[in-house]
């Protein structure tokens, strides 16, 4: 053996170590060696490096998945939207809204209380068109601004004077009609989108609108949207047919009798003031003169709260009312891959464990 | 010829052992077990201090050795990875005997060692008294130790067995002899009142 510079020069310890007898072995030693490793290599190959390779890989394949999982999972939640009713939708609502104050001392006249609430149903169109405008997420597509038809509807007929719903006495019957449809699609998204179209082609628009699009996992959009009801049916149909329908219901509440009931009462009203104003104009005495003005106030306090209560019937009755749930579909490809979500943060949660105990095996495995 | 083929040939071997053992070559093991059986058996002697156990150890490690062939990059001698084989299994076999390590400290004290003709005599004639000493050594000298003086390794093989230093080996060695002194030189003292 080749020696280094310093090991020639042994101490006399090391030259008595080196120089200890050595004892003759067993006699049979090199006959046992040698049996052993014909033993050994007789003995069939564990199939151990392979094995060990495949845990490995496996290991690692399932840690990547449940990791890679965790993340998209939490993209997806990050992703999904919720898009929350909007109050700007609740047509309702605004029809409900209170009257602008009326100017001390002088009676405001019909003309300037119909363009006080112009005024604020403008402002409010206005604020609500600028938070939507914010993001310009897909769904904003589905969201308004409205038709043109659906503009006419709630600005237009309401105040033109020839459409004003307390001079109708026809004997028109009048009715509040309501459908809830719910719908099972593989594209909730597209669907939804498709739906809001056929809504604002028939001069309908969206009232509330919730939509959920999860990646994984269940998506579902609810929508409640208002359809003149003449094209009713027909909406209905086209939006049965993009989806498989699972649930349709529907209900209708006559109120022709309350309708013209309560239109006859605003022009008693109408022609009470027209009196009260007449009266006003002619009248010399200053107290007379109060006493007509707060008549007056009165009386078209009394007739603001009944043509607003008449213009929400006439809209309720004109206006069909479609509540809309589109689930996605369940399908046997949806249950598998639902299941597979299901599964691999298990996998993960048992591969934290597994892994180890794993590797320890290994471990001890090799050292045994 | 080169010396390491010289060396090859003045301990018995063939020129190309070291690939015949990494391909498991029946012949090649039956070679070494000539060759190494009887410096193995006294090497797991000095460290076990028994013969019977010294033997078992010894079928032990040819097996040890013949499994993991594998891992035998060819980096040093045969007998060299042989022996650090050895040491593994002996270190395997204290362990299941359920033996504790003494603790590894520096030491400033200690002489260097300068036995006497005497001491060295009854040195010669009495090995149980190194092998006991031995087994006292902490782990790393042990090691040194053994492949040094008892398989008769040196330095830098035993460096590139171990894949350390060859200056550390020696520093080892230098301790271990310092330890090994202040054990035997009292029982040495005895023996020669």
């Amino acid at each position: 053996m080749k020696q280094g510079p310093d090991e020639q020069l042994n101490t006399p310890l090391e030259d008595a170590l080196l120089n200890l007898s050595q004892e003759e072995p067993p006699a049979d030693l090199q006959g046992a060696c040698i049996a052993a490793l014909h033993e050994v290599s007789a003995r069939p190959r564990a199939h151990w490096e392979p094995w060990r390779q495949l845990v490995a890989a496996a290991a690692v394949l399932v840690m990547i998945v449940g990791t890679g999982n965790l993340f998209l999972t939490r993209n997806v939640r990050e992703k999904a939207r919720y898009v929350p009713p909007t109050e700007f939708n609740n047509f309702a609502g605004r029809m409900e809204a209170p009257m602008a104050p009326s100017a001390p001392g002088a009676p405001p006249s019909a003309e300037a209380v119909s363009e006080s609430w112009k005024a604020r149903r403008s402002s409010s169109t206005g604020r609500s068109s600028r938070r939507l405008a914010v993001g310009g997420n897909p769904f904003d597509t589905a969201s308004p601004p409205q038709s043109p038809a659906a503009q006419t509807a709630q600005q237009g007929d309401l105040n033109s004077p020839g459409q004003r719903p307390w001079d109708d006495q026809s004997d028109t019957r009048r009715k509040i009609t309501e459908r809830t449809v719910e719908l099972e699609t593989p594209r909730v998204e597209e669907t939804y989108k498709q739906v809001v179209g056929v809504i604002e082609k028939a001069g309908g628009y969206v009232l509330q609108e919730d939509l959920v699009v999860r990646r994984r996992g269940h998506s579902q959009a609810r929508l409640q949207a208002r359809i003149p009801i003449a094209p009713f049916d027909g909406v209905i149909s086209q939006v049965r047919e993009l989806g498989r329908l699972v649930l349709m219901t529907g209900q209708t509440h006559g109120e022709t009798e309350r309708y013209q009931f309560d239109a006859a009462g605003i022009r008693e009203l109408g022609a009470r003031e027209e009196e009260l104003v007449l009266r006003y104009a002619g009248e010399k005495d200053r107290q007379k003169k109060a006493q007509l003005a707060r008549e007056l106030a009165s009386v078209r306090g009394q007739l603001s709260g009944a043509k607003q209560a008449l213009k929400s019937l006439h809209k309720a009755t004109n206006y069909a009312q479609l509540t809309l749930t589109i689930n996605e579909s369940r399908g046997l490809r949806a249950v598998v891959k639902n299941a597979a979500e299901a599964a691999l943060p298990l996998a993960f949660s048992l591969s934290l464990i597994a892994v180890p105990l794993l590797i320890l095996a290994l471990i001890w495995k090799r050292r045994s | 010829m080169n010396t390491q083929t010289a060396t090859q040939e003045s301990r018995g071997e063939s020129p190309d052992l070291a690939k015949r053992l990494q391909r498991q070559d029946r012949a090649a093991w039956d070679e070494l077990v000539a060759l190494e059986h009887r410096r193995l058996f006294n090497l797991h002697l000095r460290l076990c201090g028994d013969r019977e156990q010294a033997a078992d150890l010894t079928q032990e490690t040819f097996k040890c050795a013949y499994q993991s062939s594998h891992t035998f990059s060819g980096r040093c001698q045969p007998q060299t990875w042989l022996y650090s084989v050895a040491l593994n299994v002996n270190r395997n076999w204290w362990r299941q005997q359920g033996r504790h390590e003494p603790p590894e400290e520096l030491r400033d004290d200690l002489a260097d060692p300068e036995p006497s003709a005497e001491q060295l005599a009854i040195l010669h004639e009495q090995g149980h008294l190194v092998n006991e000493a031995v087994s006292r050594l902490p782990e790393a000298y042990r090691r040194a130790i053994a492949l040094r003086y008892f398989a008769g390794i040196t330095a830098m093989e035993i460096a590139a067995a171990e894949g350390i230093s060859a200056g550390t080996i020696r520093w080892r060695l230098h301790e271990a002899l310092k330890r090994l002194w202040e054990t035997l030189e009292p029982q040495l003292k005895g023996d020669l009142s």
